[in-house]
């Protein structure tokens, strides 16, 4: 009566650990804003190749994943400076194609589910507006972009 | 037999199932501000003048305007100098001196051919000075004082 059961619990012992699915996320590049001049707000469109952030997407194919960014409210920049930085609802842009041209725009400020291409593959993209004050300081300004990509349940 | 046997499957299965794991990917935003354009100006004066007469104010005497912009960097200047300063007060053979330091003295001469144009520069120490200098010709004016804006705008290429 006893030897179902051994052989069982022996075939647990045998299986493979369990392994998590991930998809790999590559930030190709952040929001490049360039030249500003204070007191003047600098608009990237997320359609923008040179300037619009972009991440690029690799998992199972025909997947859903969930995106969440995390936006930095500002930048930082000499001797503490911050400049201000704000998002709009159509900012972000997913394309399964990986295609700038080719996008469904969604908030990015909020999650956002897309499916990946049969291929596993998708890019997502960002836009957003940098508003430098007036007596702005000059210099140098940088801010980490995040994204954060989990498949979909 | 059977029962202890079926638990015991379901037990492997959720021992092998994937987990969801998140994954996280950065760019950094980036961004240049430049330092702001100031321009302040003092007048270019003719003082007391004939109902008809041509008088000539050099540019190291005349108008002046400091400016202050990022250095090395190239930037746009759009002028417009007025044609007359009004009725019967025509003004005309102008003429500008440029310099990055304050003294028109060891300053670049630059002739002006039109009332409007567009030069584009730049100064290595943050800093331009212009001076600003025209004729004057009254043609039986009527007695009165006269005033024109001069208008610099300055833009970063």
């Amino acid at each position: 009566m006893r030897r179902p059961v051994l052989l069982v619990c022996f075939l647990a012992a045998l299986a493979p650990p369990a392994t998590a699915q991930t998809v790999q996320v590559n930030g190709v590049q952040g929001v490049v804003f360039g030249t500003m001049l204070p007191g003047a707000a600098t608009v990237i469109s997320r359609t923008n190749a040179s300037a619009a952030a972009r991440f690029d997407l690799r998992g199972t194919g025909r997947r859903t994943v969930n995106l969440t960014f995390t936006l930095p409210a500002t930048m930082s920049g000499p001797s503490g400076a911050t400049l201000p930085l704000s998002y709009a609802g159509g900012d972000a842009g997913y394309s399964s194609t990986q295609n700038i041209g080719n996008q469904v725009g969604f908030d990015p400020r909020t999650t956002f589910n897309v499916t990946l291409a049969n291929n596993g593959r998708g890019s997502v993209f960002l836009g957003c507006t940098a508003l430098p004050a007036a007596n702005q300081r000059a210099g140098n300004y940088t801010a980490t972009l995040t994204l954060t990509v989990v498949y979909f349940p | 037999m059977r029962l202890r046997s079926s638990v015991a499957l379901v037990s492997l299965a959720v021992l092998t199932a994937p987990s969801l794991a998140a994954q996280s990917g950065s760019a950094q935003m980036t961004g240049t501000v430049m330092t702001a354009i100031t321009v302040t100006g003092s007048d270019l004066k003719f003082g007391t003048v004939l109902k008809t007469q041509t008088k000539t104010i050099a540019p190291a005497a005349g108008g002046r305007f400091v400016i202050t912009l990022a250095a090395n960097t190239n930037v746009t200047i759009d002028y417009v100098l007025p044609a007359t300063l009004g009725p019967n007060v025509a003004l005309s053979a102008w003429g500008a001196l440029y310099n990055t330091v304050n003294d028109p003295n060891s300053a670049l001469f630059v002739p002006i051919f039109t009332n409007t144009g567009t030069y584009t520069t730049l100064t290595p120490t943050g800093s331009m000075y212009i001076w600003i200098g025209a004729t004057l010709t009254t043609t039986n004016a009527a007695v009165g004082s006269y005033s024109q804006p001069i208008r610099l705008t300055l833009t970063y290429n």
